[in-house]
């Protein structure tokens, strides 16, 4: 008779004759017969993924990319890429005083001091070199430079046909230099020898990614298992974690009615793999938000939750109101997101009435001739918008509103001039700080020493800590090229 | 027994009932083993995007007729070019996907995609 321990101790027994199938622990690499060998092999595909293998194969390192999904660059290949340089020939062309310390201090600012310093200072003092090297490997910029919010001056780039373009490009040098790539290709264990060195990465091919799942990273088991062999390293190039509703909810549970534009593939799978072999996880709880509409102009309107009723200050910057309006979310107990409501007058006060009329034609914006009209396509009671509507006026009459909004900088907008326009307001969050912990040249801390462990290096939005309490905009391209280029370096070190 | 087989019988057709074929595909009398070459059905697996262009040519003709769209045809967009996968968005035997719309309201330049 087996009974229950007995069947255990079988187990157990037979696990050193048949690594890796019945326990799952068992990641040493002893017995393990591998189907790839590469020099380097890259987990991910986005910017910083490609940026560093284009870095290595450069350097006629053999690379071997794999990706989960069907799609090449995850969240990359979203972005819109506009790129803080220090120093970039725009800014000298344009005579444009940047230095160091102002850089530093704008990315302090937004990251409320929270940024490991060695980090900013990598991204600033690398920015142009990693610029200089995107232009080598064929990505185009525009001849402009923005000047972006949060930045005491103008110093981004703006990459020509986006992501997307970038994305592309990095590719194409990528493949002409002999580098290989897999997609659909799910990375599922790291493989350590028993130094504790990383030696490869047990995977999936022809994996599927289940957008249905609510937890494709422990419910999906499609795929073919196989055994890659990295000669130097293995880099996780694997993102953040937004789409991940269950594992974000845990590490800050304000997160779970956040909604999610990021790449499907944004889950929290890449970051329990690294953290399983000691990495550091750091500032997991920290979010960043993208709002569907300029935040600056919100003040002219009113924002309302599914009761019709006000419940916020309307003037803020958009990580304090998507904070504010999901604890409020939360207290109403709603999954429905509130709707920003203006009238034509608070409509014409936009600071940037193209773009407002863009959101009308994309149908993300709805123009509405009457209250009636509105408060039924957005399911509200009519009764209780046309009061909260009347209050508002009411408010701004008595030049004293009930969330002590300033109404000296609302430029006369009213509440009661049709048409009306209104769209959802809801927080979403594209990208999250928290990863794991890396040095300056990329190397994933153990949590038992704070030695590198060797042979495995995190890259990009997988890292943590790099920009404290909220991103500066365009802040993460910098970071995920600056710290590709300097992973490739430490390995190429290692030659 | 009699009871058995016919649970047999209704959970064979219930089967035959979960693998709905596309009307457009159904129009042109397509079979199971049209697409799946497998001896067995239970060997029956996903198809990849060269099933679908045994029949549809290639990716990039397939493109070439939504140019139309201008920059906005979901078979060559700013975000992938012409290298997804069909099943990506496509599905036969389940309602299909329209990744797009995960992040645009596609209603205004886009059908919809059965």
């Amino acid at each position: 008779m087996l009974n229950r321990r007995n069947f255990i101790k079988t187990i157990v027994g037979t696990s050193v004759a048949v690594p890796g199938i019945l326990n799952a622990n068992d990641n040493l690499g002893k017995d393990i017969k591998f189907d790839e060998i590469a020099d380097v092999i890259i987990i991910g595909s986005g910017v910083s993924a490609h940026i560093c293998a284009a870095y290595l194969v450069k350097n006629k390192i053999d690379v071997l990319m794999i990706e989960k999904m069907d799609r090449i660059g995850g969240n990359s290949a979203l972005s819109q890429q506009d790129f803080a340089v220090l120093n970039s020939d725009l800014q000298i062309k344009a005579g444009i005083k940047d230095s160091e310390e102002l850089f530093l201090n704008d990315l302090n600012k937004a990251g409320a001091g929270y940024n490991h310093l060695e980090h900013s200072l990598r991204i600033i003092r690398n920015s142009n070199e990693a610029y200089e090297f995107a232009k080598s490997c064929g990505v185009k910029y525009a001849d402009k430079l923005k000047f972006l919010g949060g930045h005491s001056v103008a110093r981004s780039v703006e990459t020509i046909g986006g992501g997307g373009a970038c994305i592309s490009t990095l590719n194409e040098f990528f493949i002409k230099h002999n580098g290989k790539i897999k997609n659909e290709t799910k990375c599922d264990e790291i493989i350590q020898d028993e130094s504790g060195k990383i030696i490869g990465v047990s995977v999936r091919e022809n994996y599927r990614f289940n957008r249905n799942l609510a937890n494709d990273d422990r419910e999906n088991l499609s795929g073919d298992k196989k055994h890659y062999k990295a000669r130097l390293a293995v880099v996780f190039a694997t993102g953040g974690f937004s789409r991940d509703i269950e594992f974000r909810s845990i590490v800050n549970p304000r997160l779970r009615l956040a909604k999610s534009p990021s790449s499907l593939g944004q889950t929290a799978g890449a970051l329990k793999q690294m953290l399983k072999v000691g990495a550091i996880p750091t500032q997991l709880a920290l979010s960043r938000f993208s709002f569907g509409i300029p935040t600056e102009d919100l003040i002219y309107g009113i924002m309302v939750d599914c009761n019709a009723k006000r419940f916020l200050n309307e003037d803020g910057d958009r990580q304090g109101l998507s904070n504010k309006i999901l604890a409020h979310m939360e207290k109403i107990n709603t999954t429905i997101y509130p709707i920003i409501i203006f009238d034509s007058t608070g409509f014409a006060n936009s600071h940037d009435p193209n773009r407002m009329q863009s959101f009308i034609t994309a149908g993300k914006m709805k123009k509405f001739d009457s209250l009636s009209d509105l408060a039924n396509n957005f399911k509200l009671n009519e009764n209780d918008l046309s009061k909260t509507m009347q209050d508002y006026e009411t408010g701004i009459s008595n030049n004293k509103d009930e969330f002590k909004k300033d109404l000296s900088k609302i430029k006369n907008s009213s509440m009661s001039k049709a048409p009306f326009y209104a769209m959802t307001a809801a927080p979403g969050l594209s990208y999250t700080p928290g990863g794991v912990y890396a040095d300056i040249n990329m190397r994933v801390l153990n949590i038992s020493n704070y030695e590198p462990i060797k042979g495995l290096y995190a890259i990009g939005e997988a890292t943590g800590g790099v920009h404290g309490q909220s991103r500066l905009t365009s802040c993460s391209i910098p970071d995920c090229m600056t710290s590709g280029i300097a992973c490739a370096k430490d390995i190429l070190k290692g030659v | 027994m009699q009871k058995l087989l016919m649970i047999l019988i209704l959970s064979i057709f219930a089967l035959g009932n979960e693998f709905v074929i596309k009307p457009h595909h159904i129009e042109v009398k397509l079979k199971c083993t049209d697409c799946h070459k497998e001896a067995n059905e239970k060997d029956y697996k996903a198809l990849d995007s060269n099933s679908c262009l045994s029949c549809h040519g290639s990716k990039e003709k397939l493109a070439k007729r939504l140019d139309f769209l201008k920059g906005k045809n979901p078979h060559n967009s700013i975000h992938d070019n012409a290298n997804l996968n069909c099943y990506t968005c496509h599905n036969e035997h389940k309602p299909s996907f329209n990744m797009c719309n995960t992040c645009h309201n596609t209603k205004t330049w886009m059908r919809e995609i059965k």
